[in-house]
């Protein structure tokens, strides 16, 4: 398409999204926007007055603050980085094996049109210890009881909010990776090879460069997700101490209104964990775009 | 000392023979040519021997080491692919010195190195230039220097001047040569333009419906083809048998070998039956094609109904139609054996 065409499209865009565009911004924008007001105590009935960020304050300052902010780090983090460990390997044996293997691919698609709800409730009547697996184990005499069933559910470390997240985030991974890999073909590392690179050296040298932009972008996005995500953790999560998406909502929810607006400025720390995550993640493609990586 | 060796070499896809029983080898310092159409088979020839092909049978031997059984990194062999494939997150000179890195050579030297290629190939100073501001050409000669840097045993070149237009074409064919003698790096050169075959090569290997058909030097195919195929695919559609109507009126073709070609350029051609210096060899024909080619213009002279002799001459004063007399040098006549 030409220059002029562009602009024209351009043009065109703004009437298409226009209307798409203001509702998400007045709903999206406009809620964080009241949410702020809220956060910093500014009300109809006080107007600009009396701006505090005292309810900031009250949530670092809160003795939960500090674990619970250390538990969704833990979640966010470990998820993201088991999820891309084994997308990487996935990605590089599909590209290699299965590029265009239809079967491979439905199979990977499976995951993404099942919604985190439902595969959380999931194991939740798989894994806890009254759930199926128990009975099951139990009725066979594999354990004495459906009680000595190991705590995979509500338990210390988040495992089932960690499979959770890894079994939805490696097909998005995978499926980033994988568009760089076919662009990128096989021509570059077979260069490597007969410049006396071993295996491990060109995916160290050349593979992890050209994937590293799309890897660490989709790693941002999927970090950015799993910090803001409450329904997994919520459901599959112990009581104490909560992530901070759960603590948001149970503040907001508390029948003692003064906690709302503490509820409110957790959110609005998870909102703005999150921009920086996808303003990083576009810098990122945007990165790897001037070096030439075609994404 | 034998560089490369291929010992009956045979690669297959799948079920379909590409290459058979190809035997050939390199000397030290020497420059070949692996000429042939597309879909020949040169690339596979050279993947194979780099290592990124499995050949299904015969041998590879580089430095006189038989090398089927090793991986492409541990082979002394760097191919150069048609596309320059620079690595686009890397600057000129880590580029040149990627292979360097592999090596694990030590900072100082490969740094040393790095310089003297950069100079041999004319890109001193980009250094530091980013992959995507260079011009095709200069893209192409990283890809060069990047491999003749390893000073390998023998560096196998896939068609590296396709990409690149006429004129940098040219320019990049003399950076070869010159880079060649001075380094005296072995090179298998792999090309479907016989041209650029005859212009840089030591010897040539023709490389037809999968096996080698004549390997020699430039001129060696070029004026004595091995077959008429071999001479067809220089530009010689002139084959001719020596009892041929018209051959028999040019006479003394007094010999048992039957076939004989004639490059077009060699065919005298004159307006007038006095001109030829020996008429009594002179044959009559009829203009009936004349193609503008630059350089030259090529006719196509019917001498009976079904025998026509194409001609290839400077600024002709002929035209459609025009009777003409063509007269064959004997000395510039090829039977095939």
């Amino acid at each position: 398409m030409s220059g002029p065409g562009r602009k024209a499209s351009l043009h065109q865009l703004v009437y298409l999204l226009g209307p798409a565009l203001t509702i998400i911004l007045l709903l999206f924008g406009g809620g964080l926007l009241l949410g702020l007001f809220q956060a910093l105590d500014v009300s109809s009935a006080t107007g600009m007055k009396s701006i505090t960020f005292d309810h900031f304050r009250t949530v670092f300052t809160d003795p939960d603050f500090a674990g619970s902010i250390a538990l969704t780090l833990y979640i966010s983090l470990t998820s993201t980085l088991l999820a891309a460990s084994i997308s990487i390997v996935l990605a590089l044996a599909i590209a290699h094996w299965a590029a265009n293997n239809r079967i491979v691919n439905f199979i990977l698609q499976i995951p993404l049109t099942v919604p985190h709800l439902v595969i959380a409730i999931s194991f939740l009547l798989l894994l806890s210890p009254g759930g199926i697996f128990s009975r099951f184990f139990s009725f066979f005499g594999m354990i004495p009881s459906p009680s000595a069933f190991p705590l995979l559910v509500n338990d210390d470390y988040g495992v089932s909010i960690l499979v959770v997240y890894v079994w939805k985030e490696i097909p998005f991974i995978t499926f980033m990776l994988l568009s760089v890999l076919k662009n990128l073909g096989p021509e570059l590392s077979e260069v490597g090879a007969t410049l006396n690179g071993s295996r491990l050296q060109r995916f160290r040298y050349i593979t992890l460069p050209i994937i590293g932009p799309s890897l660490g972008a989709a790693c941002l996005i999927v970090f950015a997700f799993t910090f803001g995500a409450f329904e997994v953790p919520y459901l599959l999560g112990k009581t104490y101490p909560v992530s901070l998406p759960v603590w948001a909502y149970k503040n907001y929810s508390d029948i003692d209104l003064l906690a709302r607006p503490e509820g409110i400025a957790i959110g609005l720390i998870i909102a703005a964990t999150i921009t920086v995550s996808i303003t990083l993640s576009q810098v990122l493609i945007q990165f790897a775009r001037k070096r030439g990586v075609i994404i | 000392m034998r560089q490369l060796e291929l010992r009956n070499l045979t690669i297959r896809y799948g079920e379909t023979t590409i290459i058979r029983d190809l035997s050939l080898s390199i000397k030290n310092g020497e420059i070949v040519s692996l000429l042939g159409p597309s879909g020949a088979g040169k690339t596979t020839i050279l993947k194979t021997i780099a290592g990124l092909l499995q050949p299904a049978g015969g041998q590879i031997f580089i430095n006189s080491i038989s090398v089927n059984h090793l991986p492409a990194e541990k082979r002394d062999a760097v191919l150069i692919f048609q596309k320059p494939l620079l690595f686009p997150f890397l600057n000129v000179a880590q580029n040149i010195g990627f292979g360097l890195k592999m090596q694990k050579m030590a900072r100082r030297e490969a740094e040393r190195k790095i310089d003297r290629i950069l100079e041999i190939t004319e890109l001193a100073g980009l250094n530091s230039r980013k992959i995507h501001q260079l011009s095709g050409g200069q893209q192409q000669r990283v890809a060069l220097a990047r491999g003749l840097v390893l000073e390998p045993a023998i560096l196998l070149l896939d068609e590296p001047l396709s990409n690149l237009d006429a004129e940098l074409r040219l320019q990049m064919r003399e950076l070869i040569y010159t880079v060649q003698r001075q380094t005296e790096t072995t090179m298998l050169f792999v090309t479907h333009d016989q041209s650029e075959a005859l212009a840089i090569s030591d010897r040539v290997c023709l490389l037809l419906d999968g096996g080698l058909r004549q390997t020699g030097s430039p001129e060696e195919l070029f004026y004595s083809p091995a077959d008429p195929e071999v001479a067809r695919f220089f530009g010689c559609d002139n084959i001719f048998s020596s009892s041929d109507s018209f051959t028999q009126q040019a006479g003394n073709f007094h010999t048992d070998q039957k076939l004989f070609t004639i490059r077009p350029e060699d065919v005298e051609i004159f307006s007038d039956q006095k001109e030829p210096t020996s008429p009594r060899h002179a044959f009559e024909g009829t203009v009936t094609g004349m193609i503008f080619e630059g350089r030259l213009t090529r006719l196509t002279v019917s001498v009976t109904e079904k025998e026509h002799v194409t001609v290839l001459c400077r600024r002709p004063a002929f035209h459609i139609g025009q009777t003409v007399w063509l007269r064959m040098p004997k000395d510039r006549i090829h039977f095939f054996p």
